[in-house]
């Protein structure tokens, strides 16, 4: 009888255990609070439909854009220069070649967001992973060597940095991205380094080592989880400036090469005409702008929300 | 006390990492295919001259022998030659860099003027229009790049509006002043050239505001949170409550430790810019040392392209070790603790 009963016993609290594992999931709580945060401010929900539009046009520009075939070599000197709102078949014009400029801009999109995509995906793990050996290892000779080594690469300007070694390499839009990457992943390494620094000392760090947790469990099961939130607000934030970046090599020819219909590349391409053919410069310039603005905002939004939510 | 050594410190680790910067830029501009003397000379040149002028520019020894020669050249100011301009480095560095430093100068002025203008207005007037149309600047500024800025100001201002000379440095009629700076707006004072000078700043404004407006943004959203942060301390409430005049305030109690942080920010910006003069550089066509950098890293001039980087590299270190030490000055919190 007695052992009846503590089965029973047993089995509620098992049942009662169970009940709080399946309760909301605490991740899935906080990112829903922090959406509403984000969707109050109708400027952040400007950035995400900027953003997804960007996108979406990055992934399926081909199908979109009215003159695909414009986007490499091709000509029709007839319709060369044709202003913008002239004729329906260029809405937004032609450039020197004949060439319809909204259909470059909307494949242009795919050059900018993959230049942001392969700079992040390349950048965060290295940058991350370095700042989070060393910020495990602090005040050791682990912690100097990393550091130290990433300060080598922001020592000067990121642009300058990128400009000489397309320069030195070859300029085109693969070592553009190497280039860029190279002078971008200390400062996920610092700011990884400065956040789980702080989080080291904390105990259930501690508690952790205590109970014989091997070091890689600890870095990347413990302390990325908790140092995470920074990190991912700060990457959002540098989409803009990675895609104002690429612009800007490729504008000056260190970056994509001419007949890629990339944003930069169309407005160094306009400048032999302008200001007399404005709108082979001022347009791409807009959608350049456009982009970054998107990005920005969205950027904004997503740190407005988690901040709020510490 | 502490502070000499705090700075010391930084100044190690600072030059540690611009020898590092030296050293990866240099092997990556020599473990590349291409050989630089077969660029420098005409193709019929005899074997044996080749090989003669490999030796006279040390280009037999191993790299890393080649990079202490290299380092202890750069060390008393020689830069090596430029197949670009096919000169020597350091006459194309003294040629160019005056303008880009006047340049970064100006811009660097109307940047801390105007974002602490945008900053102040708005911090101190939360949620009232000077906050929301200095939010406005913010999102549109921080969003077109420099080169960008460049074209649209150029669009509207000297092709539309005719109030600015749209590319140069320097009119026709004028010539560059023989000073012995460089430096033209000193020059031109050094020999009394006014009508210089003033055209000379007249070519300036357009370039400067271009290069100025990204700084100014992130400077003022900065400066706003400083100022806003300040304002909900205790003291500053106090100071009010005892009838101290809402200026009075502002001015005395609240700038100094609201622009602390945007003080950081303005100087990084300042030190950004010795990048993105590359870029305002090119679309005015101002002669300064970004016009000459690009037109050499597009024709691979591999010298060219180490020397950049590390003079550029060189200036990034000094301006931010200028930042930390006027931080640390007007912030008490800083020095005592590090005594």
């Amino acid at each position: 009888m007695a052992e009846d009963d503590l089965e029973e016993k047993a089995k509620n609290i098992i049942d009662k255990k169970e009940g709080l594992t399946k309760g909301p999931s605490p991740l899935l709580d906080s990112l829903k609070r922090r959406w509403y945060r984000f969707k109050l401010n109708p400027l952040s929900l400007l950035g995400l439909s900027i953003a997804i539009i960007t996108i979406f046009l990055a992934i399926f520009g081909e199908h979109v854009a009215p003159h695909p075939e414009h986007g490499w070599y091709y000509h029709n000197y007839p319709a060369r220069f044709t202003e913008p709102f002239e004729t329906l078949t260029y809405p937004l014009g032609t450039d020197d070649y004949g060439r319809c400029i909204l259909s470059r801009i909307i494949l242009g999109f795919r050059y900018s967001v993959r230049m942001a995509a392969v700079v992040l995906g390349l950048t965060l793990p290295v940058g991350v992973t370095s700042g989070l050996v060393a910020g495990y290892h602090r005040n050791t000779w682990v912690d100097t060597l990393i550091m130290r080594f990433s300060d080598v690469f922001v020592a000067v300007p990121p642009l300058v940095l990128a400009l000489s070694i397309t320069g030195i390499l070859e300029p085109t839009a693969e070592n553009a991205m190497i280039a860029v990457s190279l002078g971008w992943w200390p400062w996920y390494a610092r700011i990884t380094y400065n956040n789980v620094s702080s989080l080291v000392n904390e105990e259930f760090i501690k508690a952790s080592q205590i109970m014989g947790a091997n070091k890689f469990h600890i870095m990347f099961k413990n302390l990325l989880p908790n140092a995470l939130g920074p990190i991912l607000t700060k990457a959002s934030l540098d989409v803009g400036l990675v895609i104002l970046i690429g612009a800007s090599l490729s504008f000056v020819g260190l970056g994509a090469q001419a007949p890629t219909p990339d944003l930069g590349t169309m407005v160094a391409a306009g400048i032999t005409w302008f200001p007399s053919r404005w709108w082979p410069v001022i347009l791409p310039s807009l959608a350049i702008s456009f982009i970054i603005l998107g990005f920005n905002l969205l950027g904004d939004g997503i740190q407005e929300a988690f901040e709020e939510a510490h | 006390m502490n502070m000499k050594k705090y700075i010391g410190k930084r100044v190690f680790w600072g030059l540690l990492a611009l020898f590092g910067l030296s050293i990866f830029i240099f092997y990556l501009a020599r473990i590349l295919p291409g050989d630089p003397v077969l660029m420098m000379v005409d193709p019929r040149t005899p074997e044996t001259t080749i090989e003669q002028l490999r030796r006279s520019l040390g280009l037999h020894r191993p790299i890393y022998l080649q990079y202490f020669y290299w380092l202890g050249d750069v060390l008393v100011g020689d830069f090596g030659y430029s197949i670009y301009s096919r000169q020597s480095l350091t006459i194309d560095i003294k040629n160019y860099l005056p303008q880009s430093l006047e340049l970064i100068a100006a811009a660097g002025l109307i940047q801390i003027v105007g974002a602490s203008f945008i900053g102040i207005s708005a911090g101190t007037n939360i949620n009232k229009w000077q906050d929301h149309l200095g939010r406005l600047f913010a999102y549109v500024a921080c969003s077109i790049p420099p080169f960008v800025w460049a074209i649209f100001l150029q669009f509207v201002f000297a092709y539309h509006l005719g109030l600015f000379p749209s590319t140069g440095a320097l009119s026709g009629g004028y010539s560059a002043p023989p000073g012995p700076t460089g430096f033209i707006t000193i020059d031109s004072l050094i020999h009394g050239r006014i009508g210089t000078l003033i055209n000379y700043l007249h070519h300036l404004v357009m370039p400067a505001l271009a290069l100025s407006f990204l700084g100014m943004a992130q400077g003022a959203r900065i400066f706003r949170t400083g100022m806003s942060r300040i304002k909900e301390k205790a003291y500053i409430r106090m100071s009010r409550a005892y009838g101290i005049s809402k200026r009075k305030t502002q001015y005395k109690y609240m700038l100094r430790p609201g622009c602390i942080p945007a003080i950081t920010v303005l100087g990084m910006q300042i030190a950004i810019m010795l990048g993105n003069a590359f870029l305002v550089e090119w679309v005015f066509r101002w002669p300064g040392f970004s016009r000459f950098a690009i037109r050499a890293l597009l024709d691979s001039d591999l010298n060219a392209a180490v020397a950049i980087v590390v003079i550029i590299g060189f200036m990034f270190f000094v301006l931010n070790l200028i930042v930390d030490i006027i931080v640390a000055y007007i912030d008490p919190r800083i020095r005592y603790e590090r005594e």
